[in-house]
């Protein structure tokens, strides 16, 4: 196991003991005293199991091919922003923007997330144990976002496909989202993956899909272009 | 019935009367292809004064004129292009795959840029670019660190000329299950593209999210920040203090596939007033060494290019003429331009993805109307065209080194332009002390 | 744009807010490179304390202080010059607000707070060069708003740097982080209801608009409350007053502001570093959710 203690180096520098590590085959990777810095184990492109063991700022993890990270702490914005493949938990809060235009692996926010999460996602998962902020899972396009507690308002805004598992209640929905009923093979897959990450499931799911009435432009849904465009 | 008027209304003309039906008809604003179709003052409104006995023209040959230009200059590895020319963004999506590696190659041959444009980074394009610049766009359609690392540069782009301040716009027709397949959306959906970035929220947030690209590049390459010209002098400013290595300033005549006509006709600024104020505020922060200005929207000529120089740039971008060259609007399968209810030299129908030349199109039988060779010939051919017209202005006034241009080697041919530019009026020593 | 902080200790006995916010503030640096400024809130004196910012030229300001001190005639009970500012102590039982024109009446002279418990300071450069020359740190305060600026689309000087204080209530501030889009539209109704502003910040209408609400007998939630009806754009914000301290953020939820508030300090900041500098790395930080305000006392 490799640790590397931030303390008294910048960004950079461990970013770059982070490629030195994984260049030369760590198997497991521990960064301590992280001190909530901004882009700490951005752009991770090799499989290997890593440990931040405090809080990180924003964009840690982004743009990541493949990352299995573990964050013992709170996030900043934007973690693992645009990850392709592997998974990161989050063991506090997040802040804004969480796996914004995420394309596939799973994000695990045991906490509360922050608003803008999941915006423009393209595919994998994210679960939030707690509660999710608004405006989260705008145009969605991809993948599944579960929400144990309860979410902010404009949830799923102007979604294109994708699936969002409500937990508890949302003020207002975005347009053109519209409840489906959970199928038993859902409601299985939803609790196994939360079990995995010790997050109890909730009670009851709720199931949000898009209307499709946003796909393409048309005058007999008038009301609803009348917000959107 | 094509010269409908209202009496001699001047208002109410017959093209404002179709317009009106057509929103009638439709219940929705229109959109369409190209560009800014009206004038506004540009660089014709400047005359270049070559030298005559004052200073020295140079000759050909043997007197060479240099036409080298680096971007990003503060960066580890800049950009080094033959000339101060790159191919504007350009998504695979609007233009077919043809085109996109087509546009590569010519570039390539031409020795200057391309860039991928908003649908990712298509791999033939890749494979035939020489130096290309990856588009980072609030979609991030396609865009991974894969291709980020393959890439020269990265553009952040935070606007478009055409259309400042809105998203892009693919229409359904366009969205091909390649593309879609790409862009991860459903074929055949219209795309609206979000106009803000989903992790960074303004020019405060943004050192650091440039910093995460450095992170993933490791520091090595050059960073553009694009921005539709609009509040340019402090656009720039902020682009600058957030560590962009290259500004990137679009005008109002910058093109589009598909955008609204009322942001195309009615929003940003152009491009001859976008290069000075881009230009002057560099200057007030002292940067203009430092940091590059590439201005883009309209540009078609080397007058052009060397009038933007002349007024502060250090490169320029081409998009619209770059697809002429290619084939757009080329007196090839009249009927077809009969069918879109147009002419060839006067289509503007890429949002309809029917291009009768298989430039701006997804259809298969279309997009192989454009042979990628020919293609590339045709826009190798127009470059250096560029490249000759901007050697020999440059050379008529004297310089040995096209960005040794300056605006005491313009004049202005309107008032407007005078004003705008603080070049003098042709015959007179000019109202203002600004040069 | 910039990075905003608030933070206030629960204790009503407590004096060491100062420390937290210039923490605060250094972690928020990069956001806000030209200008940095705090509104420091201690024990409620007496007698107004005066913040006069002189854009005279270093040379003539301690000059231009005795001859303010002098015109105001023993209005004056105190007074201390520290970099480009006079701050005067006023005698007791003088209405602050009617001495403002006297002072700005004096060529380079503004006044850029007045409290009774609020002491403004703002200036170019970085948090550090602030502490410097300010030695913010050392000074008693219960609760705190701070502000680094970056300019946008206003001018960068003293002037426009944040706090902002309203002008028209003493001890009432406001540091803004984002861009209001209906600024020119509030300070039509503003101007027409009398009120002057002072710069061409777009910022300055939150300040002068909560101060409308105040003096109609609004409190500050209740004003802070409105304002997300009434503000168009994107405005994440920190106010105080005499009343406390209070944080909102816009309906569409565009900057971000992430705090704490269980235990004995409430710290708010635009980016989670900066709280965590001072709330620790492990106390549970949560955003301020869209349309949302919290106000503390």
């Amino acid at each position: 196991m490799v640790v590397i203690d931030c303390l008294g180096k910048n960004t950079r520098e461990i970013n770059q003991e982070i490629r030195a590590a994984l260049d030369a085959g760590a198997a497991e990777i521990h960064l301590t005293n992280p001190q909530a810095r901004h882009n700490l184990a951005v752009g991770l492109r090799r499989p290997c199991r890593m440990v931040i063991e405090g809080s990180v700022g924003n964009y840690c993890a982004g743009l990541a091919t493949v990352a299995d990270l573990e964050i013992r702490g709170n996030a900043g914005w934007g973690v693992a922003e645009n990850l392709v493949s592997g998974r990161v938990v989050v063991h506090g809060n997040a802040g804004t923007a969480v796996g914004a235009s995420l394309r596939g692996g799973t994000v695990v926010v045991a906490g509360d997330a922050g608003t803008r999460t999941g915006n423009l996602m393209k595919g994998g998962t994210i679960i939030v144990g707690g509660d999710l902020a608004a405006s989260s899972a705008f145009m969605m396009q991809k993948g599944t976002l579960i929400v144990c507690g309860n979410a902010g308002y404009a949830l799923g805004d102007s979604m294109y496909q994708g699936r969002i598992f409500l937990g508890g209640e949302c003020p207002e929905y975005g347009s053109d989202v519209v409840e489906m009923p959970v199928a038993d093979e859902e409601l299985t897959e939803i609790h196994d993956l939360l079990l995995g990450y010790g997050i109890p499931a909730p009670r009851r799911l709720r199931k949000l899909v898009s209307g499709k009435r946003l796909w393409n432009f048309s005058t007999r849904e008038r009301s609803l272009w009348r917000t959107a465009l | 019935m094509e010269n409908r008027t209202v009496g001699d209304n001047q208002l109410f003309t017959s093209k404002v009367i179709s317009e009106i039906h057509r929103k009638a008809d439709t219940g929705l604003y229109n959109i369409r292809g190209y560009g800014m179709f009206r004038r506004v003052p540009n660089f014709d409104d400047l005359v270049i004064i070559p030298a005559a006995l004052t200073r020295a023209p140079l000759e050909g040959y043997r007197e060479k004129c240099d036409t080298t230009t680096v971007l990003g200059t503060r960066s580890q590895n800049p950009i080094v292009l033959d000339a101060p020319i790159t191919i504007a963004g350009m998504s695979y999506g609007a233009l077919s795959a043809n085109a996109k590696a087509a546009i590569g190659k010519a570039a390539s041959q031409a020795g200057i840029s391309s860039c991928t444009g908003e649908g990712g980074m298509h791999p033939r394009e890749r494979e035939y670019s020489k130096t290309l610049v990856y588009q980072l766009l609030p979609t991030r359609y396609g865009f991974n660190l894969e291709d980020l690392l393959r890439a020269d540069a990265v553009e952040v782009a935070c606007g478009q000329g055409a259309k400042p301040g809105t998203g892009g716009l693919l229409l359904g027709m366009k969205v091909s299950e390649d593309i879609a397949r790409i862009r991860d959306l459903p074929a055949g959906v219209d795309q609206r593209s979000p106009v803000r970035h989903p992790d960074w929220f303004g020019p405060d947030d943004l050192p650091v999210k440039l910093d995460e690209l450095r992170e993933a590049t490791e520091w090595k390459v050059p960073i553009f920040l694009k921005v539709g010209a609009c509040r340019v002098r402090e656009d720039v400013k902020l682009a600058v203090k957030a560590g962009a290595d290259v500004v990137v300033v679009d005008g109002m005549e910058g093109g589009t596939a598909a955008s609204p006509e009322v942001m195309q006709e009615h929003t940003g600024l152009p491009t001859l007033a976008a290069v000075c104020e881009a230009a002057e505020a560099l200057r007030e922060l002292g940067m203009q060494d430092e940091v590059q200005l590439v201005v883009s929207g309209g540009i078609k000529s080397g007058a052009d290019i060397v009038k933007a120089l002349a007024l502060g740039a250090t490169c320029v971008s081409i998009g619209t003429a770059a697809l002429v060259a290619l084939g757009c609007n080329r007196a090839e399968y009249v009927e077809d331009y009969h069918a879109l209810g147009t002419e060839p030299g006067h289509c503007y129908h890429c949002h309809t993805g029917m291009c009768p030349v298989g430039v701006a199109t997804q259809t298969p039988d279309l997009e192989a109307r454009l042979d990628v060779d020919q293609a590339a010939e045709r826009l190798t051919n127009y470059l250096h065209a560029l490249i000759y017209e901007v050697q020999m202005l440059a050379r008529a006034c004297g310089k040995g080194n096209v960005h040794h241009m300056d605006p005491t080697d313009l004049r202005s041919l309107t008032l407007e332009a005078e004003r705008i530019t603080g070049v003098p009026l042709v015959g007179t020593r000019g109202l203002t002390d600004r040069r | 744009m910039c990075g905003i902080a608030g933070v206030m200790i629960r204790d009503p006995k407590a004096t060491g807010a100062s420390g937290p916010i210039t923490d605060m503030m250094e972690a928020l640096q990069r956001r806000g490179p030209d200008s940095a400024g705090v509104a420091l809130y201690g024990e409620r004196q007496a007698a107004y304390r005066v913040s006069v910012l002189l854009t005279n030229p270093d040379a003539e300001r301690a000059e231009a202080i005795d001859a303010l001190v002098r015109e105001l005639d023993g209005a004056v009970a105190a007074v201390r010059t520290e970099g480009i500012y006079g701050f005067l102590e006023l005698a007791r039982n003088l209405d602050p607000m009617a001495l403002v024109p006297a002072i700005e009446n004096r060529p380079g002279a503004h006044v850029v707070g007045i409290g009774q418990s609020m002491m403004l300071v703002k200036d170019g450069g970085s948090v550090q060069e602030f502490e410097d020359r300010y030695a913010i740190r050392s000074v008693a305060s219960r609760y705190a708003v701070g502000h680094t600026r970056l300019a946008t689309e206003s001018r960068v000087d003293p002037m426009h740097a944040q706090p902002l204080w309203s002008r028209y209530v003493p001890d009432l501030c406001v540091a803004h982080n984002g861009h209001i889009t209906n600024d020119q539209v509030l300070r039509k109704t503003l101007m027409t209801k009398g009120y002057r502003f002072t710069t061409d910040n777009d910022s300055e209408a939150i300040s002068v608009y909560l101060a409308d609400k105040v003096l109609q007998g609004k409190s500050l939630r209740e004003a802070m409350e409105d304002s997300l009806r009434e503000l168009d754009g994107a405005f994440t914000y920190i106010a105080a007053s005499l009343e406390g301290i209070g944080v909102a953020r816009d309906p569409f939820a565009f900057k971000p502001l992430a705090g704490v508030e269980p235990g004995e300090l409430v710290a708010f900041a635009t980016e989670y570093p900066a709280v965590a500098a001072v709330a620790g790395y492990n106390a549970s930080v949560s955003e301020l959710n869209a349309g949302e305000v919290r106000v503390w006392s």
